[in-house]
């Protein structure tokens, strides 16, 4: 009886995608249809990497997302 | 001197009936006593007309109706949903049983088995695992048993159990117990980014899809 539980937002600590390790930005369980969206006010300058996970109602997890970079810069720059 | 009579009383020194013994002193008797708490105390009378104290009295519970109870130990959706992602999980059979008015405990010979049997769908027909020994006590009036599944179907398992006495009389089923097995893991979700650069302060958007 399969359906999706939640999708998780990951920032990436590490060369390469950790779900154990990098932290979890972000949680959405509406999930209409499958789809998903997070809104990020980005506070802080440098170059940070996501990732997103879909865990379903059993418990299983899918492999990572692509990955997007979002680049914040100063607005002085 | 030998015995020539047993003498059965009620806990409260009633006195039940006369049995006689064996040329060794055993005896052996099918005492009804209806259900619910009861107990029993003896006393030995020889052939020169000499009668014992009473023996220790013994404590039991005749025609119990508890039924036992199955949970999943591996459930690995939200608590109470039967869902799992193994198709070998392990299941708990409990029973509890009434303890006996002036017994510490329930006494283990009370649940020498717990029978089991399943099904892969919501119809046809079970398949019998049959009766499980090695029962182990979790508290003074329950026991259970941890079983580890054959490998099921994914979707819903069904299992019943019953309990087996000390004299071999089964209950009735418990509820039929649900098992939803899901071992596929969900898609990759898409992902899609608003906007790859940004000032301090201002809003990005991330967003996708995706399936089970």
């Amino acid at each position: 009886m399969p359906g999706l539980q939640r999708i998780e937002l990951r920032r990436m600590t590490g060369e390469a995608p950790n779900i154990l390790t990098d932290p979890v930005y972000s949680v959405d369980f509406s999930l209409p249809e499958g789809s998903y969206s997070f809104n990020l006010t980005m506070n802080d300058t440098g170059t940070f990497k996501f990732y997103t996970i879909a865990y379903d109602v059993a418990g299983n997890v899918s492999s990572v997302s692509e990955i997007v970079i979002v680049k914040v810069e100063s607005s002085s720059e | 001197m030998s015995l020539k009579t047993i003498k059965l009383y009620k806990g409260d020194g009633t006195f039940i009936v006369d049995v006689t013994p064996d040329g060794e002193g055993n005896f052996s008797h099918d005492l009804d006593q209806g259900a619910g708490n009861r107990n029993v105390k003896a006393k030995a009378l020889d052939d020169a007309g000499n009668l014992s104290g009473f023996s220790p009295t013994k404590n039991y519970y005749p025609g119990c109706s508890n039924v036992p109870v199955i949970s999943l130990e591996d459930e690995t959706g939200n608590e109470g949903s039967g869902q799992t992602n193994t198709n070998t999980p392990q299941i708990k059979i409990s029973i509890e049983l009434p303890l006996p008015t002036g017994a510490s405990e329930v006494h283990a010979d009370s649940v020498p088995a717990l029978y089991l049997e399943y099904r892969p769908a919501s119809t046809g027909d079970f398949t019998v695992v049959g009766d499980l020994t090695d029962i182990q006590r979790e508290s003074s009036t329950k026991f259970f048993k941890l079983f580890t599944c054959p490998e099921l179907s994914e979707g819903q398992n069904f299992f019943q159990a019953k309990w087996k006495d000390a004299a071999g009389g089964l209950s009735a089923f418990c509820s039929l117990f649900q098992v939803i097995v899901d071992t596929s893991v969900p898609d990759a979700p898409t992902i899609n980014l608003s906007d790859g650069i940004v000032y301090v302060g201002q809003t990005v958007t991330i967003s996708g899809t995706s399936s089970d």
